[in-house]
């Protein structure tokens, strides 16, 4: 049974963001990703675990998934997917994803991802733009 | 089965993505219950590899997600040391689908060792008798717990209580926004 539940945003104009990167990845990472997800989801807490975890820096307020993927049996890559909880819900368990990447190094593909993260937290938190959807998994 | 899952329309999408789910699912499903059944038990991974009669570094891999080469004799020294079985065989994908709805951390640390299991009355061994059976059956029919009682015994133990509920009606959300956001500035 999950505890936690996670949100997918819909901006105004009804783009769904996160989605946009989960569509353009390869089926390796999508699988991998939706596995993930369900085992945070599980999870009673989220201490002694390295793979949902808060940002800090430039990038407080934000969490991650962390997560590697193995494409042809071999190659290694790491991806993160980016969100931030919902304050406003009652339960305080509703986690909001709104982009993912690929970490190379310091760089993130797509560039920018984190800041479009932020981008996506302000908006929600100031603006009150909020269209959320479960994510289908 | 008539209503589809979310996990099933993207099983039935792709040949490619249910190769990856189930590789997915072999690779971090048994660190994640082997992680489950250290913490119920509150054992350290010392504790285990003594009792596995393995080193703690052949622990650490497999209860490590990430590895992805766990061996069957690992897996097997892990049962031993948890003195709990294990099933490994091939399903079809919609008990794949049940299993993945159903799965929870709690009941996945809850394997009771066999002298424990031993220990208990007959009644409640499932399977081991007709009354057992019955039993078995009788918790099937009952409703599932409710969440709201499973999320009271879960906000003891959570690690992420950031807000009070009295602090979130305190705050609106532009300005719950400036508290997250001003360490980073």
């Amino acid at each position: 049974m999950r505890l936690w539940r996670f949100m997918e945003y819909h901006d105004e104009h009804g783009v769904n963001v996160f989605d946009q990167w989960y569509a353009a990845q390869l089926d390796e990472a999508r699988a991998t990703f939706d596995y993930v997800l369900n085992e945070i989801a599980i999870m009673v807490n989220f201490s002694d675990q390295q793979l949902f975890l808060p940002m800090d820096r430039n990038e407080k307020g934000l969490w991650e998934v962390r997560f590697k993927v193995v494409f042809n049996g071999r190659l290694k890559r790491q991806f993160r997917a980016v969100g931030f909880w919902n304050y406003d819900w009652e339960d305080r368990r509703e986690f909001i994803l709104v982009t993912g990447c690929q970490k190379s190094g310091r760089s993130t593909i797509p560039p920018g991802a984190y800041g479009l993260a932020l981008d996506l937290l302000e908006k929600f938190f100031l603006e009150g733009k909020d269209n959320l959807y479960e994510y289908p998994f | 089965m008539n209503i589809r899952s979310n996990l099933w329309r993207k099983l039935a999408k792709s040949k490619k993505y249910r190769e990856e789910f189930v590789a997915a699912q072999v690779k971090r499903g048994i660190p994640f219950q082997a992680r489950a059944l250290l913490k119920r038990r509150g054992w350290s991974q010392d504790e285990l590899a003594e009792r596995a009669k393995v080193t703690q570094g052949v622990v650490s891999r497999a209860v490590n997600p990430e590895y992805g080469n766990l061996t069957l004799n690992t897996i097997i020294r892990l049962a031993a040391g948890f003195d709990v079985a294990f099933i490994g065989k091939f399903v079809r994908f919609s008990e794949l689908d049940r299993w993945f709805s159903e799965q929870s951390e709690i009941s996945l640390g809850n394997v009771p060792a066999f002298d424990e299991e031993n220990a208990m009355p007959e009644a409640i061994k499932p399977a081991a008798s007709k009354q057992g059976q019955e039993l078995v059956a009788d918790q099937e029919k009952k409703p599932p717990i409710s969440i709201a009682l499973l999320l009271a015994k879960t906000e003891q133990v959570t690690a992420f209580p950031p807000l009070s509920v009295k602090g979130r009606a305190q705050k609106g959300k532009g300005e719950f926004y400036e508290t997250l956001r001003s360490n980073a500035r």
